[in-house]
């Protein structure tokens, strides 16, 4: 950790910080003095998109597509095709 | 051999001396990394900018118009005023450096007028499998070879101990005549093995310097830069370890000449020699690989981009200060080689360590060995 931080020139907290935030949002892995691995999957799902979260990029894309001109129809039928995945 | 004839010798190999790292300073312009020109952070395009060009053949031209001047000085001067000789050895490297801070100042004014700086910092270094592929400077293990040289001079001074006069003559002036003495003892026997054993421990100082250098990487071609990195640090490694054990075991000449197996004159003119050797491999890396291997790369296109600007923590081109950066040692901006990082206090520990290891090492000689 000491030498990606000599590499890159930023301060050791900074890297700690990064590595914190991938643990913690369960991107990483951290096994004490053997390292850091690539978690497979987040090992938490709720660190995923929740419905919050997904309400808020929602209504950023709304207020995108409105200033570009859309409608409120074509803004739920586009987002009805993209839910065809979801069950 | 006459004692002309040797003041001549001495003083022409300080001129070559002075002219082929009169010439190196010279060459830096075209040795630094593409990213960077005349110690400015700079998009890798602007390196083919008519007024940059003009610059590094300006300074090209200057640089070389000093030190020819110095070494034709050098030569003349040798014998009669050394302090002046070392004055005029000196001046390459303060023209270089003056010549550098003008022309980095015009730098950063066509920087400011393009816009060519950057307000975000992209950062890149290699790990995992790239960094497997990227060379290493060589292993510190590869310093124990200089436990053989020290061994061979002790039973080489043990060997010659009784044919030496009694007293040694120790020092030779420039002319080769004999100009100090030491009474024998087990002092003659102990200094060369001393000074040996000194400066082995200085070089693989150096070589831990390299070894615990930030290894740098432009974010305009992460991996390519890595690996050429990597190789230049294993180059510089290697020529490091290949002139310190020729020079070491050019110290052996010291019993040698204690015991008049070799005259003076003829150990002087080998040590010349050797020691000009020894600076043509460190020349040959330079000039090949340029600093951190930007050499290397010259053939990559060239990016338009700047993935980071760290003008502010150079102070004059030349002194790196980060308080941030937990790196000790980090690559040169301007010139080939390694610097400090003075914003991080271990740097200063360091250098204080090595300055008073120095003294006390002149002070240990002169107590013991006068």
């Amino acid at each position: 950790m000491r030498s990606l931080a000599e590499d890159l020139g930023i301060n050791l907290h900074t890297v700690n910080k990064a590595y914190a935030t991938l643990r913690d949002e369960g991107y990483v892995i951290m096994l004490g003095r053997r390292g850091a691995y690539v978690a497979d999957a987040p090992a938490n799902p709720a660190a995923g998109m929740d419905e919050s979260a997904l309400e808020a990029a929602l209504t950023k894309l709304a207020t995108e597509f409105k200033a570009s001109g859309g409608t409120r129809h074509a803004f739920l039928a586009a987002a009805k095709r993209a839910a065809q995945d979801l069950d | 051999m006459s004692p002309d004839l040797i003041s001549l010798v001495t003083s022409a190999s300080m001129a070559l001396i002075t002219l082929l790292s009169g010439c190196l300073i010279a060459a830096t312009p075209w040795l630094t990394r593409g990213r960077e020109a005349f110690a400015v952070s700079v998009p890798e395009t602007a390196q083919a900018d008519p007024r940059i060009r003009r610059m590094r053949r300006a300074y090209l031209a200057c640089t070389l118009a000093v030190s020819a001047a110095s070494a034709v000085a050098a030569l003349a001067l040798w014998s009669a005023n050394p302090l002046a000789m070392a004055a005029i050895v000196c001046a390459p490297v303060a023209a270089g450096f003056l010549l550098m801070l003008v022309f980095r100042a015009r730098v950063m004014a066509i920087k400011r007028s393009e816009g060519w700086g950057t307000r975000s910092a992209r950062l890149s270094t290699v790990a995992g499998a790239a960094e497997a592929n990227a060379p290493r400077p060589l292993p510190l293990a590869w310093n124990l070879l200089y436990l053989p040289v020290v061994l061979a001079t002790l039973a080489l001074s043990l060997a010659l101990y009784p044919a030496m006069p009694d007293p040694v003559p120790v020092h030779f002036d420039a002319a080769g005549v004999a100009d100090s003495y030491m009474a024998k003892g087990w002092q003659v026997i102990a200094m060369p093995i001393a000074v040996q054993a000194f400066m082995a421990l200085c070089l693989t100082a150096s070589h831990w310097q390299i070894l615990r250098s930030r290894r740098p990487s432009s974010p305009e071609h992460p991996v390519a830069s890595a690996i050429a990195y990597g190789m230049f640090a294993r180059a510089q490694s290697a020529t490091l370890l290949v002139t310190g054990i020729v020079i070491t075991v050019t110290i052996a000449i010291m019993p040698l000449a204690f015991a008049g197996v070799v005259t003076s004159d003829q150990s002087l003119v080998a040590l010349i020699v050797i020691i000009i050797a020894a600076i043509l491999p460190n020349l040959a890396v330079s000039l090949v690989y340029g600093q951190a291997g930007s050499r290397l790369l010259r053939r990559m296109t060239a990016s338009s981009e700047l993935g980071f600007d760290d003008d502010e923590s150079w102070r004059l081109g030349l002194f790196y200060v980060n308080r941030e950066d937990p790196s000790v040692v980090v690559p040169r901006r301007f010139g080939v080689g390694w610097a400090m990082n003075w914003g991080n206090p271990k740097s200063w520990g360091l250098v204080a360590l090595f300055v008073a290891a120095i003294a006390v090492f002149a002070v240990l000689v002169e107590v013991l060995f006068r």
